[in-house]
């Protein structure tokens, strides 16, 4: 149960990692739309490949996190408002994948409900060899991911606190933009992706958002904000998964609710301590 | 063609069609006033409401569940307000966030009722359901509730429809041609959450937002005045249940939900690139 425990707390400071930026920048949309429409990526890179732990699957839900977003600039017109082009096409792209898990892979291992809460538990039964040692597969997986998105940060650093705090300051001082944006936007989809059979679609949205909310009222600094909303995200976790063993629940579904209860919190004791 | 002699399948389709009617309506509202997303909440969030209304009762009478998935939904709007004036965050962030973890509290729900003896046998079997929507499992108890809540939803609108005209129009004008905004606001909002929790059955908790937003983008692409842009949306509605009904009548374990939305979607399609591309009266912002 101890690699159980390893695998969520290393896919909840990944994800928090990355969503700290999303939730700054007021694009927490995209987190949503994402982790719905990656899955049209999962489900035909699943179709090619028959294995579910293909890198196909990830190239497939890169693909398609572009994909939608261009999709949505696409849409964005006059006529048509920027939230009403999201809610249209990631539905449509989860819709799309949903039929063709319904009709074509009635009686394998990809069905809908652990696409929607993730099977956690049965982590330790895929195992691999990794230097010689045994070790379950979406350890492997979700180590990559930290250690992609931590690297991320510790060479962009300057630059991403720069584009976050003003776009344009950014732009006039010669950051890339653009190239970063884009960039966000792969890491948040391989980082739904590599932590979408471990969690599920629903609370991978819950583990980019709420750490970063929840300690944003608290920190002074980018840099707090991170580290603050990683060791947030592990204490979550752990919490969530000591309930969940407790009670003999859902671990995606607990992970979810506890941290909606930590960021209403978090709330009430900063406007507790104001008055 | 056997299928079209069916008493079944007319009855789903009564009970669909009248969903898409007031769905196309009260959908145009919540486009028009850029509140989209607050469809998608309210959706996901009234999932956990079904399953809680359930084990409380211990029953599947339509009625009952109606009654959870309203008032989850209330709850979950509520929430959002409180969490919005309380943390500076924006509405999407917001919105996000709650109706992902009100999503997770259904999946606990659900989990816990499957793993529950006192819950076991086949009372439970149609809550799954309750997630894509499946025409198979619509009874005749279903249609006359869909058609109740329609018919309640298009009679508000019809009572309020010159103040909305103004109101979508310009809110300001609006305010001062002395339009209560906020009842308004308040009748939208009973429409939207009412209309979501019987739309559960056919729809599914997790596509009902789009089957509001989809009907009333396509009117807004083509239509030029708004009984137009009405009329148009309950049309591409009216269609997509007849389409989403068939394919899940014809093959089982096909969802009605997404077989609706896959069709809905391809016609709003149709529709954008005719404004844009053919009629050239949607440009870029």
């Amino acid at each position: 149960m101890f690699e159980v425990w390893l695998v969520l707390v290393l896919v909840s400071m990944a994800c928090s990692l990355i969503g700290s930026v999303l939730v700054l920048q007021e694009r927490a949309m995209l987190a949503d739309a994402l982790s719905h429409s990656v899955l049209l990526g999962i489900v035909l890179g699943y179709f090619v490949s028959q294995d579910l732990h293909s890198p196909l699957l990830v190239l497939g839900a890169g693909l398609f996190g572009v994909l939608s977003v261009g999709a949505i600039e696409l849409l964005h017109s006059r006529k048509i408002t920027h939230d009403a082009a999201t809610g249209l096409v990631f539905s449509f792209f989860f819709a799309v994948a949903v039929l063709l898990i319904s009709i074509f892979a009635r009686n394998v291992h990809l069905d809908i409900d652990m696409v929607l809460m993730g099977e956690v538990l049965f982590v330790p039964f895929h195992r691999m060899v990794f230097l010689g040692q045994s070790v379950p597969v979406s350890l492997v997986k979700v180590s990559l991911i930290l250690l992609v998105n931590g690297l991320f940060f510790l060479i962009c650093y300057q630059p991403l606190k720069l584009h976050v705090f003003d776009r344009t300051q950014a732009q006039l001082t010669g950051v890339s933009v653009r190239g970063l944006q884009v960039l966000i936007l792969l890491l948040v989809s391989f980082t739904t992706v590599l932590s979408f059979d471990a969690i599920g679609s629903m609370t991978v949205v819950v583990f980019l958002l709420a750490p970063s909310m929840t300690i944003l009222p608290w920190v002074r600094s980018f840099a707090q904000l991170l580290l603050g909303g990683v060791l947030l995200s592990a204490c979550l976790a752990t919490v969530a998964y000591g309930v969940a063993m407790q009670l003999d629940l859902t671990l995606a579904g607990t992970c979810a609710v506890v941290s909606l209860l930590a960021f209403c919190s978090s709330l009430v004791v900063k406007s507790w301590r104001k008055t | 063609m056997a299928l079209f002699r069916e008493y079944a399948f007319w009855t789903v389709l009564l009970g669909a069609g009248s969903l898409a009617l007031a769905a196309g309506m009260i959908g145009s509202i919540s486009v028009l006033t850029r509140q989209s997303l607050i469809g998608d909440s309210l959706g996901h969030a009234s999932y956990p409401g079904v399953l809680l209304a359930f084990m409380l009762f211990q029953s599947r009478h339509p009625l009952v569940l109606m009654m959870g998935a309203v008032l989850a939904g209330y709850a979950s709007y509520g929430l959002v307000l409180w969490l919005r004036s309380r943390s500076q965050q924006p509405l999407t962030t917001v919105l996000a966030l709650v109706s992902a973890s009100f999503f997770g509290l259904g999946m606990v729900l659900k989990q816990y009722i499957q793993g529950n003896d006192r819950f076991s046998g086949a009372a439970q079997a149609g809550l799954q359901t309750y997630l894509f929507g499946q025409a198979a499992f619509i009874q005749i108890e279903d249609v006359w509730l869909i058609a109740g809540v329609s018919v309640v939803c298009l009679a508000l609108f019809g009572v309020y429809y010159q103040q909305f005209r103004l109101y979508l129009f310009d809110e300001t004008f609006a305010r001062l041609a002395g339009i209560k905004i906020g009842l308004l606001r308040q009748v939208t909002m009973f429409c939207l959450i009412c209309l979501i929790a019987v739309g559960l059955k056919v729809v599914g908790a997790v596509l009902m937002s789009s089957f509001l937003i989809g009907p009333a983008i396509f009117g807004l692409l083509l239509g030029k005045t708004y009984p137009q842009v009405l009329g148009l949306a309950v049309g591409s509605a009216l269609f997509s249940v007849f389409v989403g009904t068939w394919v899940s009548s014809v093959f089982s374990g096909v969802s009605t939900g997404p077989s609706m939305i896959v069709c809905l979607s391809l016609l709003v399609l149709l529709a954008f690139a005719l404004a844009t591309y053919v009629r050239k009266e949607n440009t870029r912002v």
